[in-house]
């Protein structure tokens, strides 16, 4: 009967539209996209989004050490990791968070447009609007970033530091102690190890005084 | 005598080489979420529970089918059930008896794979006591889903061979926790599809009400009020099918 109904209803009505990817073609990873594999994966969803997730940092990885210094232009594959990862878990806020970080040293519009879909799925989560002003303060919008911040800092939870982020990068957002104070805040709350070590490695650039 | 049936349809269904074969491969599914943990550090929990209650589902389901198919359907192939027959028992005490014996194995190992799980998050990232009840809840609500796809393969053995009725119950089990999608693929079909889909749907054991896995890896709460409502729909559907069972195999000629 179900077959029966499922033909009948392609047959009838071939032009039913998905819901499109939000940012690329995850055919390049030889697997159909996140929003199709969530329509048949029975509810296991969350274990196909996991098992993404892992190859997703296995692919960040083996690519990192390839690469003296880290760069994320050359991971052409990490959009449609992620992407295939979010699409069928919204609420993977590694995933989201990784993306933000990440991306914006390749194409930061990709990552605030991701940043901002992370909000979207999941409204009631300070560290994302964290995120969203990091990814804007690193391309030198202070005034938008603590925008972001400010706006963080009223959701339930979130700490008192968002506060006064907020303040700080009105006032003095490109000093380098604002990047510091940044940094720190970041690696506090990061999610991941890969993340833990950008940060690490950027709080050791200041130190030595470089740019 | 009841009490017999259910003795051996339990020790029947512990002593099979899947229920055994089973257990072995959850524990090797652990090991893989193990694996897993050790690569997505910070998301080691998440990771243990979707992969723990994925495992369970994906490995419980061949053997509640099965299990639930072969221990009616089997004796009628084979001939046992003539050597039951002749006994002081009825045929309702017989349905009863062997969904009771099955029941109580499906939730010994069931038990056993969430003991296991709470046994590994224990030792990877510690324990709360709210997480536990998130995941327990969520295992539970497993183990019924579990519980329904035996006694659907119970009540298509009942009047069909053992091994079409293990797959049409799987068949139902992945289309009960595919509604939602479903459910949606109807609406934005042609009148006729959609009612019949809407047919299929009542026709169809809602599973997709009986998954927390999400919840259960995200830490949300899975509420008291969701867990009682979702398991009260279980037995509904359990008495259901139960009832059926006993119709069917009532009436059924056995030579």
């Amino acid at each position: 009967m179900l077959i029966v109904a499922l033909s009948t209803s392609a047959a009838m009505r071939p032009g039913i539209e998905w819901p499109a990817g939000p940012v690329s073609d995850a055919g390049a990873l030889g697997l159909p996209a996140g929003t199709s594999l969530r329509r048949w994966s029975a509810g296991f969803e969350t274990v196909l989004a996991d098992w993404l997730w892992v190859r997703t940092l296995v692919y960040f990885g083996r690519e990192a050490a390839r690469q003296e210094q880290l760069d994320i232009h050359s991971m052409v594959l990490l959009p449609r990791y992620l992407d295939q990862v979010v699409e069928l878990d919204p609420q993977h806020l590694s995933a989201w968070r990784f993306g933000a970080f990440f991306l914006v040293g390749s194409d930061p519009t990709l990552a605030e447009r991701f940043a901002r879909e992370a909000i979207r799925h999941n409204p009631d989560e300070w560290r994302l609007w964290h995120d969203l002003g990091y990814l804007r303060w690193r391309v030198g919008r202070y005034r938008e970033a603590a925008a972001a911040y400010a706006e963080g800092a009223r959701l339930p939870g979130s700490p008192s530091w968002m506060r006064s982020m907020a303040a700080t990068l009105l006032a003095r957002g490109g000093e380098r102690e604002t990047a510091r104070q940044l940094l720190l805040e970041t690696l506090a709350i990061a999610d991941d190890a890969f993340t833990r070590e950008a940060c690490r490695h950027q709080l050791q650039q200041l130190d030595e005084g470089r740019p | 005598m009841i009490g017999l049936i259910v003795l051996n349809t339990l020790r029947e269904v512990v002593r099979d080489r899947l229920f055994v074969a089973a257990t072995i491969l959850f524990v090797v599914a652990m090991l893989v979420a193990l694996a897993g943990a050790y690569v997505a550090v910070g998301d080691e929990r998440r990771l243990i529970i979707d992969v723990g209650l994925a495992a369970m589902v994906l490995i419980g389901l061949p053997v509640s089918a099965l299990c639930g198919a072969g221990s009616l359907g089997g004796e009628i192939e084979r001939g046992t059930i003539d050597l039951l027959l002749s006994r002081p028992v009825t045929r309702e005490q017989i349905v009863i008896g062997k969904f009771l014996g099955l029941s109580l194995a499906l939730l010994l190992q069931g038990g056993a794979m969430l003991g296991l799980l709470t046994l590994t998050l224990a030792l990877v990232s510690g324990n709360s006591w709210r997480g536990l009840i998130g995941l327990w809840a969520a295992g539970w609500l497993t183990l019924l889903q579990l519980l329904i796809v035996a006694l659907l393969a119970l009540f298509f053995s009942s009047f069909s061979t053992s091994r079409l009725s293990a797959m049409i119950a799987m068949m139902i089990f992945l289309v009960g926790r595919s509604s939602a999608e479903l459910r949606q693929f109807a609406e934005s079909s042609v009148p006729v599809t959609r009612l019949l889909f809407r047919a299929l749907m009542v026709l169809i054991p809602d599973l997709a009400r009986l998954n927390q896995l999400a919840a259960a890896g995200h830490g949300r709460p899975i509420t008291f009020d969701m867990s009682v409502s979702a398991t009260g729909y279980a037995i509904a559907w359990m008495v259901a099918l139960l009832s059926a069972t006993i119709l069917v195999f009532r009436r059924r000629q056995i030579s």
